[in-house]
């Protein structure tokens, strides 16, 4: 019962987090003195804002109490969608962000249906959807994506404020507070969370509980779209499955913020908090210079040891 | 003459609601599918042998996979820890020249099993979503992997693989251990460890109501699951001749697949062994048969037709997914109406 009283005195997992991302980050300043800099700051703020897309939308469907495996292939799929639209032409940035987000759209609400209303189990039903569109990609790419996205596109994403803000940062802020508005004034996000507390408290209650799981697919599904186009405009070079390691990487920041992967109550603000750390992570572990396969292992303890303090199931004599 | 008819229809009413039964009718469709396209070449030993051998690494990892999803669990790190007993039984004894060969086989064996034993303690001990926990220990694995060797090389002593890939009598050797390994799972089936196993998959609050330890059998589940990891890393370092650190990694999601297919509920406390090996087989002869088709079949009947082998991949990819959907919406049924009849028996 020792980690439950640490827990108490430490706070909110959120908060946690957090904490833990700063002390990361001092630590790697530490060892080594030159990664101290605004540059660093730049560096984790942005990788974080291109995983944050990925795990709101993974926290959306995680709220509803299922999960979404095929997340990190639908941004792979609308990253080579859009270098291969836009090729460049800056005037097609809206039609391509538009398209993308109807095709995640579409893509999470087939998955929501399997879920809601055939009744297969989340797990597997996404994970076909992602091995699919995986195959799906050189299909229509022709062997690789060889566009690009417009210039204009991809500088607004790397353009410094203050010296260390980057553009991706602050879109990737606004994009997050629209959803989180989304979630917490619409009767939808009411609806949402009880549904993924109690499904069968949220049906007694006449809520179209199966609709309203249905179309948490749909929203993480357009998110993911969405996450793929400035994907292509942060990365520029794109090959198949880019994005295909934010799936896992997204279901672990939601869970390392502190939302159950049971469903309901989500933590807004630990998904940002989680996301943030699991970027400083990886940039302190590529920082301090280690061998890939060391990489490897400390992230693999790391995320164990953090799934042991703060995301246990009860147990099930409770 | 009407009672015989009588109990073949009483049989297949009740083999309808077996795990089985649908990974029995999607084998037997695609082997027909096979044979319609290839003729009598599909039946030559040569073939047999190659893809008996090949396919035995995948269908060993489903049946690890199978044991640890009857339990309500999921194991994400059965892949790379098969890669991992083929990089440890190639390589230790290269690095370590004290090292016997034979040793290191026997300890990345057991190293193996070992690996399915903490996933079990980090589970039923220390309650992580299995999901999380066993991605966890992948990265962990995966970074040892590299660390005893970064890159695909090393080689097998060729007496090994060639009984491996070899034949008796026209019957492909690799056949022999599939058989073993199916005559084991008849024997635990019915015992009570197993039984217990099924139960936890099946309602975790009333097994553990009813006075079994749900962290001794999540941790049994998924050390069975690391011994047949084990056997699937022996049987894959045979088929490959030497050692790659990570390429076993795509094969997780494979068998799990594969499981479902072959009629396993991923909600847990249904399916059986035999359900990952139809499954197993079943995605083997869908590659096979789509390959066939794609290059060999189609161009015979429609000449100069030429596709690139992306169409390949995604074609087996959407009847994979169907055979997936499919399976599910039976085997819910299958289970429903077994929970529903008064002689509830497995």
């Amino acid at each position: 019962m020792n980690v439950r009283k640490l827990q108490a005195t430490l706070g909110s997992t959120s908060v946690m987090a957090l904490l833990l991302a700063v002390a990361l980050f001092f630590l790697m300043s530490i060892l080594r003195p030159e990664a101290f800099s605004l540059t660093s700051v730049a560096t984790v703020l942005a990788n974080s804002s291109l995983l944050l897309f990925a795990s709101t939308g993974q926290m959306v469907v995680i709220t509803s109490g299922g999960i979404d495996l095929s997340t990190g292939a639908i941004m792979s799929t609308t990253a080579c969608l859009a270098v291969e639209i836009m090729n460049g032409n800056h005037a097609m940035l809206v039609p391509v962000i538009l398209i993308s987000m109807a095709f995640g759209f579409a893509v999470g609400l087939l998955n929501g249906a399997g879920v809601a209303y055939a009744k297969i189990p989340a797990l597997i039903l996404t994970l076909c959807m992602s091995t699919v569109l995986t195959k799906f990609q050189p299909i229509f790419t022709g062997a690789y994506p060889r566009g690009t996205v417009s210039q204009q596109f991809a500088e607004a994403l790397s353009r410094r404020y203050l010296g260390f803000v980057p553009g991706f940062f602050i879109y990737a802020m606004a994009f997050y507070a629209i959803v989180v508005l989304f979630l917490t004034r619409t009767q939808y996000g009411a609806r949402l969370n009880l549904v993924g507390t109690n499904f069968a408290a949220a049906v007694l209650s006449g809520i179209r509980a199966k609709r309203i799981t249905m179309l948490a697919y749909a929203f993480g599904g357009l998110m993911a779209g969405l996450g793929g186009v400035v994907g292509a405009g942060y990365f520029r070079q794109l090959q198949i499955a880019t994005f295909d390691s934010y799936t896992m990487q997204s279901i672990a920041a939601v869970v390392i913020g502190g939302t159950m992967l049971s469903g309901g109550k989500p933590s807004y603000f630990g998904t940002f908090t989680g996301t943030v750390m699991l970027i400083t992570l990886s940039l302190f572990l590529s920082t301090i210079n280690t061998a890939v396969p060391i990489r490897n292992i400390i992230m693999g303890a790391m995320l164990i040891v953090l799934l042991i303090i703060y995301n246990r199931r009860p147990a099930v004599r409770q | 003459m009407e009672g015989i008819k009588g109990s073949l229809g009483a049989q297949l009413e009740g083999f309808k609601r077996k795990p089985e039964f649908m990974g029995t009718v999607l084998i037997l469709a695609i082997i027909l599918l096979n044979i319609l396209m290839q003729g009598s070449a599909f039946f030559k030993p040569e073939t047999m042998q190659t893809l008996f051998a090949t396919a035995l690494p995948l269908v060993i990892l489903t049946m690890a996979q199978v044991a640890v999803l009857i339990s309500g669990n999921i194991d994400l790190s059965t892949g790379i820890t098969m890669s991992f007993v083929n990089v440890f039984a190639v390589m230790m004894p290269k690095n370590q020249p004290w090292l016997p060969m034979w040793s290191a086989y026997v300890i990345a064996f057991l190293l193996a099993v070992l690996v399915g034993y903490l996933n079990g303690v980090l589970v039923g001990v220390f309650r992580i979503p299995p999901m999380l926990s066993t991605y966890g220990m992948s990265f962990i694995i995966r970074g040892v992997n590299l660390l005893i060797s970064d890159r695909p090389q090393g080689n097998v002593p060729r007496e090994l693989w060639k009984v491996y890939q070899g034949d008796t009598f026209g019957i492909p050797n690799s056949l022999f251990l599939l058989v073993i390994l199916v005559l084991g799972w008849f024997y635990i089936k019915e015992r009570k460890a197993t039984k217990e196993m099924y139960a936890l998959g099946g309602d975790e609050k009333a097994t553990y109501l009813t006075g079994i330890s749900t962290v001794k059998t999540t941790i049994r589940a998924f050390t069975l699951s690391g011994v047949l990891v084990g056997i699937a890393g022996l049987a894959w370092t045979l088929m490959l001749a030497s050692s790659q650190p990570i390429s076993g990694d795509v094969k997780t999601l494979q068998s799990i697949a594969a499981a479902l297919i072959g009629g396993v509920l991923i909600t847990g406390g249904w399916g059986t062994m035999m359900c990952g090996v139809l499954g197993a087989f079943f995605m083997v002869l869908v590659n096979n048969a789509t390959s066939y088709m794609f290059t060999q079949f189609i161009p015979s009947i429609i000449p100069g037709f030429s596709v690139s082998t992306y169409y390949q991949d995604f074609a087996g990819q959407i009847i994979t997914m169907l055979g997936i959907v499919l399976t599910i919406a039976v085997s819910n049924n299958a289970k429903r109406m077994v929970n529903l009849s008064p002689a509830h028996g497995r």
